[in-house]
C-alpha cells in the first residue's frame, strides 16, 4: 500500500468515528430522510393521478397532511389521551388481580395437598402479596427534587426540539430530493457514481414499497382488534386498536406490547375474557404475519423473521429506543444496500488473485 | 511499506490526535480566522480604490469602525442606558405577569412548598459553586475572545506571509492547488459575510421600525439582538424573538400576538428571500446542511460550535468540494488491471 493509500485509510477511521460520536444525530437524520421519503412516496402518487407539477404536488400533499394531522388532533386524540390515561390507571389494578388469583390458586392446591389444616404453601402466598401502590406515589416520587423536574422539562424539551428538527428536515429534503441525491452522489468515486445512482433509487423505492405495506397492513390489524374487542365487550376499545395499530409497526416486541393493555382491562371483568383476548391478538397477529403482510408486501421486501429480530437487537445496542422503532426501515435499506453493493458488486466479481508472474 | 512511509503515518495520527485533544483552540483560531476575513474584505475593498499599503488600510478600518461604534453608541447609549435600566425594573414585572400563569400548575405549587419547606440549603450549596465555575467560565471565554481579536487583527495585518506558512507545509506537487484552495475559501467565507451582514442590517432596520411603530419599550436593545443573532441561522433568530417577545407580554397579550407575527415575518423573509438572494452568487448550501451541521457541532463542541457552525460548513464545504469531489472521487477510475484489487 502507498501512502496515499493509508492516508485514505486514515481518514476513513476518523470519519467513522466522529460518525460513532454523532450517532444519535445520524439516528434523528435518518428517521427525516424516512418521513421525507413517506412523503415523496404521497407527492409521486399524487402527481401521477392528477398528471401536475412536482411543486403544485407537493403542496397538494402537505395540504393533505395538514388537514389530516389536524383532524387526528382534534377528534382522535383527547379521547385516546383519556382512555389512555385510564388504561394505565387499570394496568396495576389487574396485576393485583393476577396476583390474587394465583395465591388463591395456591391456597386451594395447598389445601388439596395437606388437608383443609391450613399452612403448608402459606410462606409463598406471603411473598407474593403485592404492596398497594397508588398512584399518587408515582408524582410525588416524580417531584421529589428539583433536579429530577428540570431534568424531566429538559427531556421534553429536548424531545420537542428533535421533533421539530425531524420534521424541518424532512420537509426540505422533501422538497427537493433530486438535489440532496446528486449532492451525495459527488462524494462517491467517479467510476461508481452511475451504478451508485441506481442503488438509491432502488433503496428509496424499496422504502417507499415497504411503508405502503406497513400503512395498509397497521390499519388491517387496528380494525381487526377494534372489531374483535368490540364483539367480546371488552371495555376503552378505541386507545386499544390504535395501539395496536401503531406499534404494529415494530414487529415481534410492538405486538407483545399492544396485547398486555387490552388483557389487563378485560382482566377486570373477568378472567377467561383476558385469555379471549389473549386468543384474539394471537389470531390477528398470525392472520398479519400470514396472510396480510404477504399479500400487501413486495416480496422481495419480506425479512427472515430471525433477520427481522436481529436487526432490532443490533439497532437498539447501537442506537438506543430510536433505534427500535426504526429498526425495519434500517434494515429495508441495509438489506438493499448490501445485496447491490456488497454481493453484486464485490463478492461476486471476485476472483481468486493469479500469482504474480515472474519477470 | 517502507519506514519512511510509516514514520509519515505515525507522525500524522498522532498530529490528529493532538489536534482534537486541542479542538477549543482550534475553534478559536477558526474565529480568528472568520474575524480576520471580516476585516480583510473592507481592507481589500479600501485599497482597490485608494493607493494605501495595508496597516494603514487596516489602521483606517479600524478607525472607521471605531467612529461608526462610537457614532451610534453616543448617539443610542442614553436612549440604551435608560432602557437597559427600565429593563431593569421590567423583569420582575415578568416574573408577576408569569406567576399567576405558573400558580395554575400543580407541579410548580408543589415545587414551592419544597422550597419552603426546608434545607433549602443544602439545596442552594451545590448552585453557588456552580455560580462560581459560571464566573469562572465568564472570565475565561473573555480572555480567550480578547485573544482572538487580538490574533485576528495580526492576521488581518499581513495575511499574504500567514498563507505563505501554510503552503509550505503542503507537498510541493500540491502547492498551486492549496493556493487556489485557499483562495476559493477566502472567497467563499468573505462572501458569506458580507451576505449575511447586510441582511443582519437590514432585518435589524426592519425590526426596530416595526417594534416603533408598536410602540414596544426597549425596542432598540431587542432589534439589535435580533439583528446580530442573525449571524446564527435557524436558531439565532428564534432565541432573538424571546426578548421582544417578553417585552410584548409587558404590554398587553395583543401586542405580544402582534410581535410574533412580525418577528415571524421578517425572519421568514431573511431567511427564505435575503439570504438565499444575497448569497446566490457565492456559496451555495443546501437549506438542511446549515441545519445538520449545526446540530452536529453543537453535539461535538456545544455552544461555541454552534455559533461557529456555520462559517465552519462554508470553509469544509468549499475543502471538501475541491480536494475530496474534485481531486480524488472525480479522477478515480475503476481498478482495471487485477494487480490493483484493493477496493478502498
Amino acid at each position: 500500500m502507498k501512502f496515499g493509500q493509508w492516508l485514505g485509510l486514515i481518514c476513513l477511521v476518523a470519519a467513522l468515528l466522529l460518525l460513532w460520536s454523532l450517532r444519535e444525530t445520524v439516528v434523528l437524520i435518518f428517521a427525516a430522510v424516512i418521513l421525507a421519503m413517506a412523503v415523496c412516496t404521497l407527492v409521486g402518487t399524487v402527481q401521477q393521478r392528477l398528471q401536475c407539477r412536482r411543486s403544485l404536488a407537493l403542496g397538494l400533499s402537505l395540504l393533505a397532511l395538514v388537514l389530516v394531522a389536524v383532524i387526528v388532533a382534534t377528534a382522535i386524540i383527547p379521547p385516546f389521551l383519556d382512555q389512555f390515561a385510564e388504561l394505565l390507571h387499570q394496568v396495576p389494578q389487574a396485576g393485583e388481580r393476577v396476583a390474587r388469583m394465583v395465591r388463591g390458586a395456591i391456597e386451594s392446591g395447598s389445601r388439596m395437598l395437606y388437608g383443609n389444616r391450613d399452612g403448608g404453601l402459606s410462606w409463598l402466598q406471603q411473598e407474593l402479596t403485592v404492596s398497594p401502590q397508588d398512584p399518587s406515589a408515582l408524582t410525588s416520587s416524580l417531584s421529589r427534587g428539583i433536579p429530577r423536574l428540570l431534568g424531566l422539562a429538559g427531556n421534553v424539551g429536548n424531545g420537542l426540539l428533535q421533533t421539530l428538527f425531524v420534521v424541518a428536515v424532512a420537509l426540505m429534503v422533501a422538497a427537493q430530493p433530486a438535489a440532496y441525491r446528486e449532492a451525495l452522489l459527488l462524494l462517491v468515486p467517479s467510476f461508481y457514481r452511475r451504478r451508485f445512482r441506481t442503488v438509491l433509487l432502488q433503496c428509496g423505492e424499496a422504502l417507499s414499497a415497504w411503508m405502503v405495506g406497513v400503512l395498509i397492513s397497521s390499519v388491517c390489524v387496528g380494525g381487526l382488534a377494534a372489531i374483535g374487542l368490540w364483539l367480546l365487550g371488552v371495555k376503552l376499545v378505541a386507545a386499544c386498536a390504535v395501539l395496536a395499530g401503531v406499534l404494529n409497526v415494530i414487529p415481534n416486541v410492538g405486538p407483545t406490547l399492544s396485547t398486555l393493555f387490552p388483557m389487563s382491562v378485560a382482566l377486570l371483568d373477568s378472567p377467561w375474557k383476558a385469555v379471549a383476548v389473549l386468543g384474539l391478538y394471537v389470531v390477528v397477529q398470525n392472520l398479519e404475519s400470514y396472510l396480510i403482510t404477504p399479500s400487501v408486501m413486495h416480496h422481495q421486501l419480506r425479512l427472515l423473521p430471525g433477520l427481522t429480530l436481529c436487526a432490532q437487537l443490533l439497532f437498539t445496542v447501537l442506537f438506543g429506543p430510536m433505534g427500535l422503532v426504526l429498526a425495519l426501515p434500517l434494515a429495508v435499506c441495509l438489506q438493499v444496500l448490501l445485496k447491490e453493493v456488497l454481493i453484486h458488486d464485490v463478492l461476486n466479481r471476485w476472483k481468486p488473485a493469479r500469482l504474480p508472474t515472474p519477470p | 511499506m517502507t519506514s519512511r512511509s510509516l514514520l509519515g503515518i505515525l507522525a500524522l495520527v498522532v498530529l490528529g490526535l493532538l489536534l482534537w485533544e486541542l479542538r477549543w483552540v482550534m475553534l478559536a483560531l477558526f474565529g480568528a480566522v472568520v474575524l480576520a476575513v471580516a476585516l480583510d474584505v473592507p481592507i481589500t475593498m479600501l485599497r482597490r480604490r485608494l493607493p494605501l499599503n495595508r496597516p494603514l488600510a487596516l489602521a483606517l478600518v479600524l478607525a472607521a469602525l471605531v467612529g461608526i461604534g462610537g457614532w451610534l453608541g453616543s448617539l443610542l447609549l442614553p436612549d440604551l442606558l435608560e432602557q437597559i435600566q427600565q429593563f431593569g425594573q421590567l423583569l420582575p414585572m415578568v416574573g408577576q405577569r408569569l406567576a399567576p400563569l405558573a400558580g395554575q400548575l400543580p407541579g410548580l405549587r408543589q415545587l414551592e412548598d419544597q422550597l419552603v419547606a426546608g434545607n433549602l440549603w443544602d439545596r442552594l450549596q451545590p448552585l453557588g459553586s456552580q455560580l462560581i465555575g459560571v464566573a469562572g467560565g465568564a472570565a475565561n471565554s473573555t480572555v480567550q475572545l480578547l485573544l482572538m481579536g487580538l490574533l485576528a487583527l495580526l492576521f488581518a495585518l499581513d495575511p499574504r506571509s500567514h498563507l505563505r506558512l501554510l503552503i509550505a507545509a503542503t507537498p510541493r506537487f500540491y502547492r498551486p492547488r492549496m493556493q487556489t484552495l485557499l483562495q476559493a475559501c477566502r472567497e467563499a467565507l468573505g462572501g458569506w459575510l458580507a451576505g449575511m451582514t447586510l441582511s443582519a442590517v437590514v432585518v435589524f432596520l426592519t425590526t426596530w421600525a416595526g417594534l416603533v411603530l408598536l410602540h414596544l419599550p426597549l425596542a432598540l436593545l431587542s432589534s439589535l439582538v435580533c439583528g446580530l443573532l442573525t449571524f446564527v441561522p435557524t436558531v439565532g433568530p428564534t432565541a432573538a424573538t424571546l426578548l421582544p417577545l417578553a417585552l410584548g407580554l409587558l404590554v398587553s397579550p395583543a401586542t405580544l400576538v402582534q410581535v410574533l407575527i412580525l418577528r415571524l415575518l421578517i425572519q421568514n423573509a431573511e431567511a427564505f428571500v435575503l439570504t438565499p438572494l444575497l448569497l446566490s452568487r457565492t456559496v451555495n448550501l443546501l437549506p438542511t446542511v446549515a441545519l445538520i451541521s449545526q446540530l452536529c457541532l453543537g453535539a461535538l463542541l456545544g455552544l461555541p460550535g454552534l455559533l461557529l457552525a456555520l462559517p465552519l460548513v462554508v470553509v469544509l464545504q468549499v475543502i471538501s468540494e475541491e480536494v475530496l469531489v474534485h481531486d480524488v472521487m472525480d479522477h478515480w477510475d475503476r481498478p482495471q488491471s487485477p494487480k490493483s484489487k484493493t477496493l478502498i
